[in-house]
């Protein structure tokens, strides 16, 4: 089943301007459920643009995004962070976590928005923590990590709330090689979960991974067939 | 001395001040909103007007719940001036100061008659994603607006022209009777009272919206001179006193909030159904249990009083 | 209203940040402690008045010629007393007595229930006197000559203000100091037992008796809380100390919004929480921190004014030397808090829509790059 369409996308940013730049140019992108596809391109290809359009983080200039059957292009604020929140995981390429606060308390941000009791939100909590093996880590402040300990704090949040799609931003950029291989092994867990995984990378070493269903390439905005 | 020295109306005043601004900040962006909004169009302009709309629903929320908040302490203050003005021995003296004062109360009553149910709209108005009853909501506030300016120039007046060298009526004078209007006897009056609240009863049980909202807002007035001239005699055991106001005190144990209280509250969820369908189209017939059951309260303890009068000494005032 | 997990995140998110909302704080117990320490000194003081004006009479009756004052005869008062409505007239020895040493003026009194030779005096008299080593007795220096009373009772400290000055003493002994003939009085005191007829004696007196002043005990009454509210000129100075320190609270609360506060607000976006959530979470924080600096401030207030009897302030209201020595008895009522908690927390709130609407809106997606 197609879990995301897009038709048409194109971004410029500074439209009426005289420096206007097109980011994206007439993407065209179907993505099946539970399939694991890497937005491969070098640094300004616009492969970040089009995964924040995908995370429902800014809007298309035109064109459409269907996902499971809901148009996400068009949506006023309080329906595009309803997407987010409940159908999007999102891992960034510098974390972005809540710095000041622990491990736990970070995780624990997307869920403070439901009506769940305190019992349902730390047992969900600890679910996360544990697929993203820090579980050991859950009090520590986020500050103290370490980089690898970081990541796997962002996929524990990006997890929590049980997303059916997972969007990583450059995931292995700030990460040594042994960190950034145990994020390529992720993906096999993200695989067994069922989600449908969208990375963009230029990082050679995601050619290793098994899990991988799907390259797109991209240069220049534009898709490369 | 000036009556702007005193401390209360200082506060009060730069309270409004605060409101009046706020509000100002928020009409000026609903007149935007109320132009160019199309829920439906994805326009940069349209995102722009969302963005909008956030800030004036919080500044509204904000707004209308102090104005609430404020109406009290008006009533308070009224109170403490008392015993500033001359010859003023409870809020009725102060009230009735200058022939503003009356007409500035009445105008604050409807007026948060008039917010409520703007809140009760915007409430319904939240409750879907695409805002469904923006405009009608909008166009209502932008009335209410004007009232609200209105109500701070005559709050002004009133002020402004309060004796304070030369003594005020108190409610002896100022409610002797036989002030009732047509010239109806107090007997007559409480018969009215009490088949009015049985119609209203009635009428909202039955979900009859029109007729409800007619009745109730009759009773707003059949209520206050009932509870002025027939049940207040009851709380103060005295055949002459006369007034809406001194039950707001201590000496009887601020018996005049529950009453008053829970009276307009009844009226207000009385009146509501008919006018949220008018303007929203939405069906809100719930209310109207409310309506019974505030004014059931508010009727209980006036009769409480004065069946207890009567139990005790056997005597009519 | 708001929803209990989102409140209880939004206190966790400002315990992080406890270092930038520590100066709004500070500055918002600044100004609600100013507030209520003029608010409590002026209310005690008008409460302490409300109890010494129980117990003047109905109406005082005032010889005043050319603005200076004169005795009141026997005449008068039998003339006052023929008057319908009029139950009790009664003569009253009353003056001032220079002491010269101390260079301050007494209220003196007279008092039959004092025997003669014996007084009784305010505690700032008491300490006036010992000053110049007068323990139990005192000497009056009249024109007839010395006159010397025995100190019988001091008044407390902790009771109202009307008093501190005071001497009572017998009316003969009175008579002698103030150099007032056995025909005359200083003043009439009518006792007029239905309220409702006051006024209209009132007018009547003087109708009868052109050249007097008659003034009522409800007038006394409300010429005190004037007296007390002419400081309003004091009261508009404070309430513009406290528009700039609120004008500062402002510029901190808008500089709040950039920065790091910024990526965090986008941040919270980016994982889900919308504009409304954000405005509900920067309402949540604000509301807290007014409402435990309206508390503190309030509390230092209360102590200041009560348990320090306020240094610095009572002498903007009490004035003279001899007002120095009274007591503030602690008073404090919900109308009090409510009025305080209207002037200072809601334009604190209602200053912080603008910078917590602007920062909700503040677009995301470069910010979480």
């Amino acid at each position: 089943m197609k879990q995301m369409i897009l038709r048409d996308i194109h971004k410029i940013y500074n439209a009426s301007k005289p420096n206007a730049f097109h980011a994206l140019k007439a993407i065209n992108i179907e993505i099946e459920t539970g399939e694991i596809v890497i937005l491969k391109g070098v640094s300004g290809s616009g492969k970040s643009t089009l995964l924040s359009l995908m995370g429902g983080l800014s809007k298309p200039s035109s064109g459409d995004m269907i996902v499971e059957e809901e148009n996400i292009a068009k949506l006023p604020d309080i329906l595009s962070s309803r997407y987010r929140h409940e159908k999007i995981g999102f891992i960034f390429q510098s974390f972005n976590l809540l710095n000041g606060l622990s491990v736990e308390q970070n995780v624990q941000a997307p869920l403070m928005l439901s009506h769940l009791s305190h019992t349902h939100i730390d047992e969900k909590v600890m679910r996360a923590l544990d697929i993203a093996n820090i579980a050991h880590k859950k009090r520590q402040r986020v500050s103290d990590l370490s980089g690898g300990e970081k990541q796997r704090c962002a996929i524990a949040r990006a997890l929590v709330m049980n997303p059916p799609i997972i969007l990583a931003d450059e995931p292995t950029a700030n990460l040594d090689t042994h960190n950034s291989r145990l994020f390529i092994e992720m993906l096999d867990t993200f695989k067994a979960l069922g989600k449908t995984v969208v990375v963009a990378t230029h990082d050679v070493l995601f050619e290793e991974a098994k899990a991988i269903d799907r390259y797109i390439h991209m240069k220049d905005g534009e898709i490369i067939p | 001395m000036s009556i702007f020295l005193s401390t209360e109306i200082v506060v009060f005043l730069l309270i409004e001040v605060i409101l009046l601004l706020l509000m100002s900040i928020a009409q000026g962006n609903i007149i935007l909103i109320l132009r160019r909004w199309d829920f439906e169009s994805s326009t940069a302009l349209q995102y722009h007007l969302e963005k909008k709309n956030y800030l004036v629903n919080t500044i509204l929320y904000f707004t209308v719940a102090v104005k609430i908040i404020l109406f009290l302490f008006f009533i308070l203050s009224l109170n403490s001036l008392a015993g500033v003005v001359p010859g003023a021995m409870c809020s009725a003296g102060v009230v009735g100061a200058n022939v503003y004062g009356n007409l500035v109360l009445f105008l604050k009553l409807m007026l948060i008659f008039g917010l409520g149910l703007w809140f009760l709209i915007n409430t319904l108005d939240l409750t879907a994603p695409n805002f469904p009853h923006l405009k009608p909501k909008y166009w209502l506030f932008s009335f209410l607006f004007i009232l609200l300016c209105s109500e701070f120039a005559l709050e002004i007046i009133y002020f402004s022209n309060i004796p304070l060298k030369v003594p005020v009526f108190c409610c002896s004078v100022v409610f002797q009777s036989p002030k009732l209007p047509f010239g109806y006897t107090q007997e007559f009056l409480v018969v009215v009272y009490y088949l009015l609240l049985v119609s209203i009863l009635v009428l909202n049980t039955l979900k009859q919206k029109i007729a409800t909202l007619l009745c109730n807002f009759l009773f707003f007035f059949v209520g206050y001179y009932a509870i002025t001239y027939f049940f207040g005699l009851y709380i103060y055991e005295m055949p002459n006193h006369k007034c809406p106001y001194c039950m707001l005190q201590k000496e009887y144990y601020y018996i005049g909030y529950f009453i008053w209280g829970f009276l307009f509250l009844g009226i207000f969820f009385g009146m509501m159904p008919y006018l949220i369908e008018r303007i929203t189209g939405a069906n809100t017939n719930a209310l109207l249990k409310y309506s019974s059951f505030f004014l059931v309260l508010s009727a209980t303890i006036c009769t409480f009083y004065f069946v207890h009068y009567y139990l005790l000494t056997g005597v009519l005032l | 209203m708001f929803p209990k997990n989102l409140s209880e995140y939004a206190i966790v998110l400002l315990l992080k940040d406890k270092a930038d909302h520590l100066f709004s704080f500070l500055i918002f117990t600044f100004i609600v402690t100013l507030l209520s320490a003029v608010l409590f000194v002026s209310d005690a003081i008008q409460s302490d008045l409300k109890v010494a004006t129980l117990f003047q009479p109905d109406i005082v009756v005032e010889n005043t010629l050319a603005g200076r004052a004169y005795t009141l005869s026997e005449e008068d008062k039998e003339a006052i007393e023929s008057l319908r409505g009029v139950t009790a007239v009664e003569g009253a020895v009353d003056g001032y007595y220079y002491f010269a040493q101390g260079r301050v003026w007494f209220h003196v009194i007279g008092d039959s229930s004092l025997r003669l030779g014996a007084m009784r005096v305010g505690s700032g008299v008491y300490t006036a006197i010992k000053a110049w080593h007068y323990e139990d007795q005192f000497n009056f220096f009249t024109p007839k000559g010395k006159i010397t009373l025995n100190i019988e009772q001091i008044e407390s400290k902790a009771t109202n203000l009307l008093c501190n000055d005071v001497i009572y003493m017998h009316p003969a002994n009175a008579r002698a100091v103030l150099d007032l003939g056995m025909e005359h009085y200083s003043k009439l005191y009518v006792t007029v037992p239905n309220p409702n007829e006051v006024g209209e004696l009132t007018l009547k007196i003087v109708e009868t008796l052109p050249y007097v002043k008659a003034t009522s005990k409800e007038e006394i009454l409300a010429n005190y809380q004037h007296l007390f509210y002419y400081k309003g000129g004091v009261f508009m100075i404070l309430y513009l100390v406290c528009m700039v320190s609120f004008l500062i609270l402002l510029k901190n609360q808008i500089s709040l919004v950039y920065g790091e506060k910024k990526k965090e607000i986008a941040i919270l976006r980016s994982i889900g929480y919308g504009i409304k959530d954000i405005i509900a979470i920067k309402f949540i924080q604000n509301s807290t921190v007014a409402l435990s600096a309206f508390l503190s401030g309030v509390g230092i207030a209360y102590l200041y004014v009560f348990f320090f009897q306020a240094p610095l302030l009572r002498s903007i209201f009490l004035g003279s030397e001899l007002e120095h020595s009274v007591e503030f008895t602690p008073i404090m009522d919900m109308n009090m808090l409510f009025l305080l908690f209207i002037f200072s927390v809601i334009p604190f709130l209602a200053c912080v829509i603008l910078p917590s609407w602007k920062i909700a809106i503040a677009d995301m997606s470069e910010a979480v790059r």
